[in-house]
């Protein structure tokens, strides 16, 4: 058996880097996940937008694992942004404490406006 | 998979690539047992977070990896899932569930899995008989509409 699909995309708009994620993340796709982000976010200020509108399902490894590396972002003066998660993961976010913890945008657009506003000087 | 109309058992190999596998078909079952889809994705996280614990922890040492068993049953206004593995036993009672957000607050990015099934389930019981099988019970409630 297969294991299911996380496809991850990367793109670059302007200063930041858009990670869109397509599918699940539990136990069997959280090391490709980690692998992709990791090095992203271990630069200095780096500006990251994980773009969850297409995924379905994601449990606590992923949300721990978001945390986690949006506090490495932070401390190297960067920011990661979640974007776009459906209703039903916004839930899972908020029972887990999330909302006051990593940075939230509506939509990958708003996400992407929210890091050039704070960018500007 | 061996069923009947109030009981369904699978047993599938544990690994994460079947994770997938699980969560499909505890879904569709708690949806036929008539839970609001709220209460159906809260039943998925919590199977799929305590069969990532069975992967991640009770088989970590274990090679080839034993099969997870999973017991569903429907009994009126009550969901039960049981999830059977015999890998290394964990001690339920004993474990503190941590508070959130302070535990990510003190530097944690693990350890929410239990904390999230508690949250999502109305019951869970932890049984186990060493040297056999371990044996986790997750009930859900149907309120009433």
């Amino acid at each position: 058996m297969p294991a299911p699909p996380l496809n991850i995309q990367t793109a670059r708009s302007g200063d930041a880097v858009v990670i869109k994620l397509d599918g699940i993340v539990d136990a069997s796709t959280i090391d490709a996940l980690r692998r992709t982000l990791e090095p992203l976010c271990a630069q200095s200020a780096a500006r990251i937008v994980v773009d969850g509108s297409l995924l379905t399902y994601i449990n606590s490894l992923g949300f721990g694992l978001l945390f986690k590396l949006s506090q490495s972002c932070r401390a190297l003066q960067g920011r990661l942004v979640v974007a776009g998660l459906q209703d039903k993961l916004r839930v899972v976010f908020k029972i887990l404490g999330l909302e006051k913890l990593i940075q939230f945008a509506p939509t990958c657009t708003e996400a992407l406006a929210s890091l050039a506003a704070n960018s500007k000087p | 998979m061996a069923s009947s109309a109030e009981n369904v058992q699978i047993r599938v190999p544990g690994e994460a690539r079947f994770l997938a596998l699980i969560r499909s078909v505890t879904t569709m079952l708690a949806r036929n047992a008539g839970f609001p889809d709220v209460d159906v994705d809260k039943i998925e996280l919590a199977v799929d977070e305590a069969c990532s614990n069975v992967v991640e922890h009770a088989y970590r040492k274990a090679s080839p990896k034993p099969a997870i068993e999973l017991e569903i049953r429907w009994e009126p206004g009550r969901f039960i899932v049981d999830i059977v593995d015999r890998g290394i036993p964990f001690d339920f009672a004993k474990h503190v569930t941590p508070k959130f957000p302070d535990h990510w607050i003190s530097g944690e990015c693990r350890g929410a899995g239990l904390f999230l099934i508690r949250s999502c389930m109305d019951e869970t019981e932890y049984e186990s008989q060493p040297g056999q099988a371990n044996r986790l019970r997750l009930v859900k409630r149907l309120q009433p509409t």
